[in-house]
């Protein structure tokens, strides 16, 4: 990167920083209100969290059993039941989409 | 149950980040109150599901579930699109960015107003891709390992985006901008 191009990216963000800075009264409070709820939801129980754990236990083991019923013997099961077992988790689905990104962040940190 | 100084340094974090966040979600969405939305249920997942993580593991956390939201919010608005566009409805008007800060009195329009509101509209013609990594890079001041993380892609696309964001901007800005 040249000289011009670390000037020219530090203009950018000298006046993203200045507009930042100058964000309207009506923004900034509402910021300000968003920040204080995100941090009272950590006191929360999360609402409907059992009801969708037994939904999804349920709707877990009827699909087992239609699977069992229609699947053919010969077919490979053991995917299935892998995906299944992930369903039934107590984590969410988005847990796993993002295994990758969790291990690369545990890798930074026992890096340093 | 989060002790005060864990909720304190959560908060001194999101503070921190707040703004940023706020106008990255702007120029990626074009709509102030989504914008908000956006954050805040950023702020809430972080908090909900990470705040006992490292806080040095909280930047590209949170940029990682905010990045998720304004991708969901880009398929919505595509599926949208394709339900309307099926159903021969009308299309959806482009919203138009407004420029945090600025308001609308021309007279009051300073150089330093026409500076922000031409990189705003320089920063949003980008594709999001190019866009988001511009701003994580730049603005934010993630490596290029980090932006690629937080972004699901690999550090070659990220140097990508961000030089092609780079030319596209030189183009539309100017060598001598502001």
């Amino acid at each position: 990167m040249t000289d011009k191009d670390e000037q020219f990216k530090q203009a950018i963000k000298q006046q993203l920083d200045q507009e930042a800075g100058h964000l309207d009264a009506d923004s900034q409070r509402e910021l300000r209100l968003a920040r204080a709820a995100a941090l009272e939801s950590a006191e929360k129980p999360r609402r409907g969290k059992r009801w969708l754990d037994v939904a999804m236990v349920g709707m877990v083991g009827g699909l087992a059993v239609a699977l069992y019923l229609v699947i053919p013997e010969q077919a490979q099961l053991a995917p299935v039941f892998d995906d299944l077992e992930m369903l039934a988790g107590a984590e969410e689905p988005e847990f796993y989409q993002e295994l990758e990104f969790y291990y690369w962040l545990e890798e930074q940190n026992e890096q340093g | 149950m989060l002790s005060n100084e864990d909720k304190q340094a959560l908060d001194n974090f999101l503070a921190e980040v707040e703004k940023r966040a706020y106008r990255m979600a702007l120029l990626a969405v074009a709509d102030r109150d989504e914008a908000l939305d956006l954050v805040q249920e950023a702020m809430t997942r972080l908090v909900r599901r990470y705040a006992k993580r490292p806080p040095e593991q909280w930047r590209p956390l949170f940029y990682r579930i905010l990045h998720n939201l304004i991708n969901d919010h880009h398929r919505r608005g595509k599926l949208r699109q394709y339900v309307r566009g099926w159903f021969g409805s009308e299309q959806e008007q482009p919203e138009q960015v407004q420029v945090p800060g600025q308001h609308h009195d021309p007279e009051r329009v300073s150089a330093e107003n026409q500076a922000m509101q031409t990189l705003g509209v320089a920063l949003k013609a980008l594709p999001l891709r190019q866009q988001q990594a511009f701003l994580l890079r730049t603005w934010e001041g993630l490596g290029v390992a980090e932006t690629a993380q937080v972004m699901g892609c690999s550090e070659g696309s990220v140097k990508t985006h961000t030089s092609r964001a780079m030319h596209s901007l030189r183009q539309v800005l100017g060598d001598h901008w502001p």
